[in-house]
């Protein structure tokens, strides 16, 4: 039950690797192309749709929360601060207009929504990009990677890394578990110091992810494997009925969306006008 | 089969050669185990056979070898593994897939193998290892001995003739280690493998070999069938060389027999010595009392568990892994917070020390002086005040020579001794040392222990070696599955075969030969001792 665990029983962990990744970057092109209150919100549930459909453990939803909590306060926090568009009204004043600050430090109504709009881009894709991590064996992401046509050595490369991430966060815990049976407290003895012992911190870390990547990559040379050779590959490729519809119904919505966009900046930069379009024109306007 | 002709090694920037003018030939169907002290070239010898260093290293490599009569630089790399497939030490860095059924199925993809014949060779291979229960299981639940036993299967799903052991059961607890070395000998008689092994183990793989091969400084010092290898055991004993007990008894005490086995070793009179008169560990340092703890709630690693350490005393926790010994230690080194029950020291001012099981990840500092001055500085102590306290301890370690030196540029008996000194230089009282004599060689394992002395007012170490704890410990207490199962002196516990049994523990040789002989001796030295 920690953070690394992977739910790949969930009922989003049982979709196919290639269909999360296309759900995935359907999401992450949603929340750019939409602007609405209503359709960024809806890029954000489902994103928390496929969030909750991999069953996070308790831990996994305190990182995910916490670290949108974090998102969402700094971007409307720094927006209702710096919002610079006019028109803007002040909420509150928080420094009044002196020598110094000639308009003062306020927080700006735009500021906030503004930032609001921007917290629900990044909800949306993060939230889905989580539920792919939690529910994904890092076999999965391999296949997926290389039925998207990225080269086996890169994918491998890849999810290598990705699969050795809770080691070397494990390590990284040992080490600051070690310094501080040491007697080791940052600040205790300066700044200098800490700032040094915590790069030193770093060392043995360092050291056991070289050697650790010279042992596999010693372990899978002995099994034949080499960047440019050809494979065979042992997992079934295809997909399910159910798979396909699914698959086909994202990447339909997601084409019309983007279409329906497109022809609505066409319109709107006067490049490109049809009249039988208007309720489209309309629909995207209110909607999209 | 192999052939090595004046084979030579030298990394770039090494003032010597790693490998110097090796010559070599071993037969079809053979098992050669190879010994040798740490950093003797054993590994690199095996690389250099397996064509890994011919083809991807750029060190500098003189000589020939050739398998099947083919030189190994023309063979690709990717098709010697059909021929020799290669297992290392740690199972967790050779498995890079989540199932086992895919993990040998990699192997198989590197060659192209279609489907339907990859499906019959995963099958044949997850029988032949006993794994074919655990062919969906997720790879980072296997136990130790499971997972090499996977990466066993991996290399004879290649169809291999020959097989390149490197320390397979180094990293292993005693169960592991008994199931990849019976599976080493059901290769060897069933299928007749040309087997090639390296291991420090000695005492449990001299049986399986036809020849040995003893190195050091990169060299053959000896090479031959094990009986002959057994009349030069000094030369063995002055390399650091773990030396299989029973024939090293035997030399002791100037009789001519090698056995290997204690049932079949000649019956020799022995004078049962009364038990030596322990002092009474009346000092009670440290008080645990229905401790509880687990990492994940409601899943306990340590049950309610109740002990009592005495001053002085060295204590051994054996067990299988995950009976709780490494979380124990951590508990009492005051690294995790108990969720049940409570551990009491004597005094609020007692400090432990704890030596994890990687020392290397209590490295952090570019010297040795530096590593050990980072306590007392970090404990408010200047510089100049520690100094000559941490000076006398690198001393005392044997690091003198070393304080300047990174410790990363140590040799791994080095690095385990400068993170017990960064540990002594706290001032701790208690010394707890996880696994301390995992992959070390005889020679860095006594020298440990003799440095460890009298530092220290408790020693409790985990181990998974019968004999450093036979020698070393002077009460043993036997874990599994969370709970203690056994408590008392080394004597009582290791001829205690039931409850030795129930932790996946088996006696050595010489303890077997003991009991045979109608002595309770569980170490060469006490035995040789009671000889009349």
């Amino acid at each position: 039950m920690g953070y690394f665990n992977r739910n790949t029983r969930s009922p989003f962990g049982t979709l196919d690797i290639r269909i999360k990744i296309t759900i995935g970057l359907s999401v992450s092109l949603l929340v750019i192309l939409v602007d609405t209150i209503v359709a960024l919100c809806t890029g954000a549930v489902i994103g928390t749709l496929c969030f909750a459909l991999c069953y996070p453990n308790r831990k996994q939803v305190i990182l995910v929360t916490g670290t949108t909590f974090l998102v969402v306060w700094g971007l409307m926090f720094s927006q209702a601060l710096f919002y610079s568009m006019e028109p803007r009204h002040a909420l509150f004043v928080l420094i009044p207009p002196n020598s110094v600050l000639k308009e003062g430090v306020k927080i700006y109504y735009q500021g906030i929504y503004y930032g609001a709009i921007q917290s629900l881009r990044i909800i949306g894709a993060s939230l889905t990009g989580f539920a792919i991590c939690f529910s994904t064996e890092p076999d999965q992401f391999l296949r997926g990677l290389i039925s998207l046509k990225i080269p086996y050595s890169l994918s491998f490369i890849a999810v290598s890394a990705i699969r050795f991430i809770p080691i070397t966060a494990r390590e990284i815990a040992t080490v600051r578990n070690a310094m501080k049976l040491k007697g080791y407290k940052p600040f205790k003895t300066g700044i200098v110091d800490t700032i040094h012992s915590e790069i030193a911190s770093l060392l043995p870390v360092l050291a056991g992810t070289i050697r650790r990547s010279q042992e596999i990559a010693l372990s899978i040379q002995t099994r034949g494997f080499s960047m440019d050779g050809k494979r065979s590959s042992w997992s079934d490729t295809s997909l399910s009925i159910s798979n396909v519809l699914l698959l086909s119904a994202t990447i339909i919505t997601i084409s019309a969306v983007f279409l329906c966009k497109v022809l609505f900046w066409l319109y709107q930069w006067e490049l490109y006008y049809l009249p039988q379009l208007r309720p489209l024109y309309g629909f995207v306007r209110f909607w999209l | 089969m192999i052939r090595i002709e004046n084979l030579s090694l030298r990394y770039s920037g090494a003032s010597e050669p790693l490998i110097d003018g090796i010559s070599l030939t071993i037969a079809k169907g053979e098992t050669v185990l190879i010994c040798g002290p740490t950093g003797c070239g054993k590994s690199s010898l095996i690389n250099c056979m397996n064509g890994v260093l011919h083809h991807e290293s750029s060190a500098q490599i003189k000589g020939d070898v050739y398998i099947n009569g083919h030189d190994i630089r023309k063979i690709p790399l990717s098709h010697l593994c059909t021929w020799a497939g290669t297992v290392f030490q740690n199972p967790d860095t050779q498995i890079c897939s989540a199932t086992p059924e895919s993990e040998i199925a990699f192997g198989l993809e590197n060659q192209c193998v279609d489907r339907k014949s990859m499906k019959e060779r995963i099958d044949e291979a997850l029988t032949y290892t006993g794994l074919e229960h655990c062919r969906h299981q997720d790879t980072s639940t296997l136990s130790g001995g499971q997972k090499q036993r996977l990466v066993i299967a991996c290399a004879l799903a290649l169809k291999p003739k020959i097989l390149f052991l490197d320390e397979p059961v180094s990293q292993l607890d005693p169960r592991g280690a008994e199931e990849i070395l019976a599976l080493v000998n059901k290769l060897k008689c069933e299928h007749a493998y040309t087997i090639v092994l390296i291991e420090h183990r000695i005492d449990e793989t001299f049986l399986q070999a036809d020849r040995v091969i003893v190195m050091d400084k990169g060299r053959i010092v000896s090479d031959a069938p094990p009986e002959e290898t057994l009349e030069n055991l000094e030369q063995m004993r002055e390399l650091g060389i773990k030396l299989p007990h029973l024939p090293d008894f035997f030399a002791r005490i100037n009789r001519p027999e090698r056995p290997l086995i204690a049932h079949l070793a000649p019956v020799i009179k022995v004078c049962q010595k009364e038990s030596d008169v322990r002092p009474v560990a009346v000092e009670c340092l440290c008080s645990v009392e229905n401790l509880t703890f687990g990492y994940t709630r409601g899943l306990d690693i340590i049950r309610n568990m109740s002990v009592k350490f005495f001053r002085g005393e060295h204590v051994a926790l054996m067990g299988t892994n995950g009976a709780g010994k490494s979380t124990f230690l951590h508990l009492l080194a005051g690294a995790h917070k108990p969720s049940g029950g409570i551990i009491q020291w004597a005094d609020k001012t007692i400090d432990t020390g704890l030596v994890l099981q990687s020392p290397d990840l209590m490295l952090f500092c570019e010297t040795v002086m530096e590593e050990c001055l980072f306590a007392p500085v970090h404990q408010g102590k200047t510089r100049e005040t520690a100094i000559g306290m941490v000076s006398e301890i690198i001393d005392s370690m044997g690091l003198g020579d070393y304080a300047e030196v990174p410790p990363f540029a140590l040799s791994k008996g080095q690095r385990l001794r400068v993170a017990v000194s960064s540990v002594l230089t706290k001032q701790s009282s208690i010394l707890l040392l996880d696994e301390p004599t995992t992959g070390q060689d005889r020679e860095h394992i006594e020298r440990l222990m003799c440095c460890i002395g009298n530092n220290f007012e408790l020693v409790i170490f985990c181990t998974h070696d019968v004999d450093t704890a036979a020698r070393h410990a002077d009460r043993v207490i036997l874990l599994h599955q969370g709970g203690i199962i056994a408590d008392g002196a080394p004597e009582d516990i290791f001829h205690d075969i039931k409850t030795l049994s129930r932790a996946s523990i088996r006696q050595t040789s010489i303890q077997q030969y003991a009991v045979r002989v109608g002595s309770r001796a569980i170490c060469v030295d006490e035995l040789v001792s009671q000889v009349y």
